[in-house]
């Protein structure tokens, strides 16, 4: 079963380690799908949660190194956003392992090909995602079609 | 006169597998408790007699959910060659039964029938009530954010497909339709025929503290004053709105758990429960004609207290009290009715 | 207790109008039912007559005055402890004039749930209250004995571990019955003081969903949740949302921003 991963790539770091990546014909899974964000803090919770409603099987989060972003705070919001969201996913029971943040700076398109290979493996070993898919109609409950 | 039947309680769990055998039956029961209160609603009965609560007058949610869903898929449509392939749903006509309904609810279902069956038939809405087979349980006893005597509802005799009631060790089944006979007949030689006359079971239901005169217990009825106002633009343009909406917070509450309450938002292609309280519900391309929430307010009041009884002879509520009850910051249509 | 802060209350109220210090108070008044008190203003000295305060003022009046400070002149405000960490939060956000807003707080023994007009104990937040002080107000009535017992921290998050503590499918299954219950009847988000979006981005698209709308609408109060309990009070079907807050609250680290 294919898993579909989203990689959401900041554009002036990750993006660019992904082109790099590319441009020294790194290999590396193609269930990869990356979006790219001018930085990592645009990402909103909701995106991710999208991602997931729209068949993503895991999603990860690359942005420029703390320290080094290029708007000077960005990453830094994205951390704290992060933690708290992936950890408040777990608390509701989705599989942490579907959720990375990872920091990946223009130079390190090795390091982008082997983040993205090992997250898809992690994420294939856990299989495809049923849970928080966003279909939100059917309730747990196999008899809502009829009622409440 | 129809017959009356009655079984004893200890055989409870075995009418209900027997009715559950023709068709799926709704009755109240507990949720699972965890860490919140988990109150008692219409559930499918799949064997547990123990989460069973017919002591409790009110579920949270409202029976017009098996009727009138809180969402519901009207048509599919399907893209096809640059064109839309646009097919109905089916029609839910499967029968069903739901048991325990109480008298506020029944009467309620009566109000929302005048509204979705009439001139123009809500299609949906008929399959599902041709289909169920309401079985109504009266009540001792009155909970105290019930009102449903200030409507002429008398607790005691709830009406509905089937009538029941609790007395002694025994319940007491009654058909009133054509409806409830069949399935009465369906259940056999299940329960015991009994010969009753309806004024021994009155006797007793009204010796528990409900006056049917008075059945809210001394509280004055604002609702029969209501009906005196003959002139609907002055309770419009009365200034008691300013105040009343203040503290509403227009959450929609109210209007989800009211069993009267039918309001819906048709998006795509689903029907969704929609509430007249919220902003986008009359929002539209020119603008909103009820642009602040004391216009909402007012629409939902006015509806329920003015313009429903004008087109339908009846006040949109039953009494239930689920809006007292559940509001987030106890606003409720006794009070709206008392101001005016 | 209650009663007599109840007193000072209306005789407060009733200076303040008559002086003009204020033009309406805003606090509790009996309701229709019987410990089914409801939120009011009072625009005159014979209202304040009807103020009414004890264990089941249960809603928080924090955000009503977001619009009260909107209107002119001057809106007085009885808040408790966890009322007024709410209206701190919302002065913060710009939503509130603080110029328009005198803020007395009173003394709580924490508030009562109410089932059908009784009393069925403390209110699970006032249950594990951390709150004593007043961190924004004008003056302070009743506060000298403040008897509730106020629980150390780990208390206060036993709720979020025990459920942490469960495996990754058990939680799954924990949160999808109890969130399948929801009817989306947006109680928790509408009595939210810190939920003060004019139009809900949550609203629209799916009405009827009740999975994202949970998770983001504790995610939007991250760092904001004064942790009031409102959210879980208010739920018809008693869905403990304070816990998806109280899980943001354990885990929310202020991290230092400044490059």
């Amino acid at each position: 079963m294919r898993v579909n991963v989203v990689a959401f790539c900041c554009n002036w770091c990750s993006y660019a380690g992904a082109d790099l990546a590319g441009t020294s014909r790194l290999v590396y899974p193609s269930n990869v799908k990356i979006i790219r964000v001018p930085c990592s803090c645009r990402v909103d919770e909701a995106f991710i949660l999208r991602a997931f409603a729209r068949g993503a099987d895991g999603v990860i989060v690359c942005g420029c190194h703390i320290g080094d972003c290029h708007y000077a705070t960005g990453n830094y919001h994205t951390r704290q956003r992060m933690e708290s969201l992936f950890g408040l996913l777990a608390f509701m029971g989705m599989e942490r392992e579907r959720l990375r943040l990872e920091w990946i700076s223009a130079s390190e398109g090795a390091k982008f090909a082997d983040t993205m290979a090992e997250f898809t493996a992690q994420v294939e070993k856990l299989g495809k995602n049923e849970r928080y898919t966003g279909d939100c109609i059917k309730a747990t409950d196999a008899e809502a079609a009829e009622g409440i | 006169m129809r017959l009356v039947y009655k079984i004893t309680n200890d055989r409870l769990p075995e009418l209900f597998a027997r009715i559950a055998e023709e068709m799926p039956l709704y009755l109240p029961m507990r949720g699972e408790i965890n860490d919140g209160i988990a109150g008692v609603n219409l559930t499918r009965w799949s064997g547990d007699f123990a989460s069973v609560d017919l002591q409790i007058l009110k579920t949270i949610l409202s029976p017009k959910g098996f009727f009138f869903p809180a969402s519901e898929e009207l048509y599919k449509a399907v893209l096809k060659d640059n064109t839309y392939e646009i097919t109905p749903q089916p029609l839910t006509d499967r029968p069903f039964a739901l048991f325990g309904v109480r008298a506020c609810d029944a009467a309620a279902i009566k109000i929302l029938d005048g509204v979705f069956i009439g001139e123009a038939t809500d299609e949906f809405y008929k399959a599902r009530r041709d289909a169920s087979c309401i079985i109504t349980l009266a009540c001792e006893s009155l909970a105290a954010t019930c009102f449903c005597g200030m409507f002429g509802i008398n607790p005691a005799e709830p009406g509905g497909d089937v009538s029941t009631w609790l007395k002694d060790n025994y319940l007491y089944w009654q058909p009133q339709t054509e409806k409830g006979e069949r399935l009465t007949k369906k259940l056999g030689v299940f329960m015991e025929t009994v010969e009753v006359v309806k004024t021994d079971v009155e006797v007793h239901l009204y010796s528990n503290e409900i006056n049917v005169n008075d059945p809210s217990g001394g509280m004055p009825n604002p609702f029969t004053t209501l009906k005196k106002v003959p002139d609907i633009l002055s309770l419009f343009i009365s200034p008691a709105w300013d105040e009343l909406h203040r503290t509403c917070v227009a959450c929609g509450t109210c209007t989800f758990l009211c069993p009267t309450c039918h309001c819906y938002d048709i998006a795509d292609c689903r029907r969704n429960w929609d509430a007249c309280l919220y902003p986008g519900f009359t929002q539209m391309a020119h603008g909103n004609p009820r642009p602040t929430k004391k216009e909402r307010f007012r629409q939902r009041y006015m509806h329920k207290l003015a313009y429903h009884p004008q087109r339908h002879g009846v006040v949109a509520c039953v009494g239930c009290g689920r809006c007292v009850a559940q509001c987030p910051v106890n606003m409720n249509i006794v009070k709206v009715a008392k101001v005016l | 207790m209650p009663q007599e802060i109840n007193k000072k209350m209306r005789s407060r109220a009733r200076e303040m109008l008559a002086s003009g210090e204020v033009t309406q108070v805003l606090a509790w008044e009996a309701g229709e039912f019987p410990n089914y008190p409801a939120p009011a203003f009072f625009k005159d000295e014979t209202a304040c007559g009807r103020i009414l305060y004890d264990r089941f003022c249960t809603a928080n009046l924090s955000k009503f005055m977001i619009e009260a400070t909107r209107q002119t002149g001057r809106t007085l405000v009885f808040l408790r402890p966890c009322d007024t960490y709410a209206l701190a939060q919302l002065i913060k956000e710009n939503q509130i004039n603080r110029e328009k807003a005198y803020i007395i707080g009173i003394g709580c023994e924490g508030n009562v749930a109410v089932n059908e007009g009784e009393e069925r104990g403390l209110l699970e937040s006032c249950r594990v209250c951390v709150k004593t002080d007043y961190p924004v107000c004008d003056e302070l009535i009743g506060t000298e004995n403040n008897s509730r017992t106020v629980v150390t921290g780990s208390e206060r998050f036993e709720g979020v571990t025990r459920v942490e503590e469960t495996d990754t499918s058990a939680r799954y299954d924990f949160w999808q019955v109890l969130l399948s219950r929801c009817i989306r009847c947006n109680a928790c988000r509408n009595i939210c003081p810190t939920c003060h979006c004019k139009v809900c981005i949550l609203e629209g698209e799916n009405p009827l969903e009740k999975q994202f709308f949970h998770i983001i609408r504790a995610y939007h109060q991250n760092g904001r949740c004064t942790d009031c309990g409102q959210c879980a009070r208010v739920c018809p079907q008693g869905i403990p949302l304070q816990l998806l807050n109280r899980k943001l609250i354990k885990e929310y680290k202020p991290v230092e921003v400044q490059p």
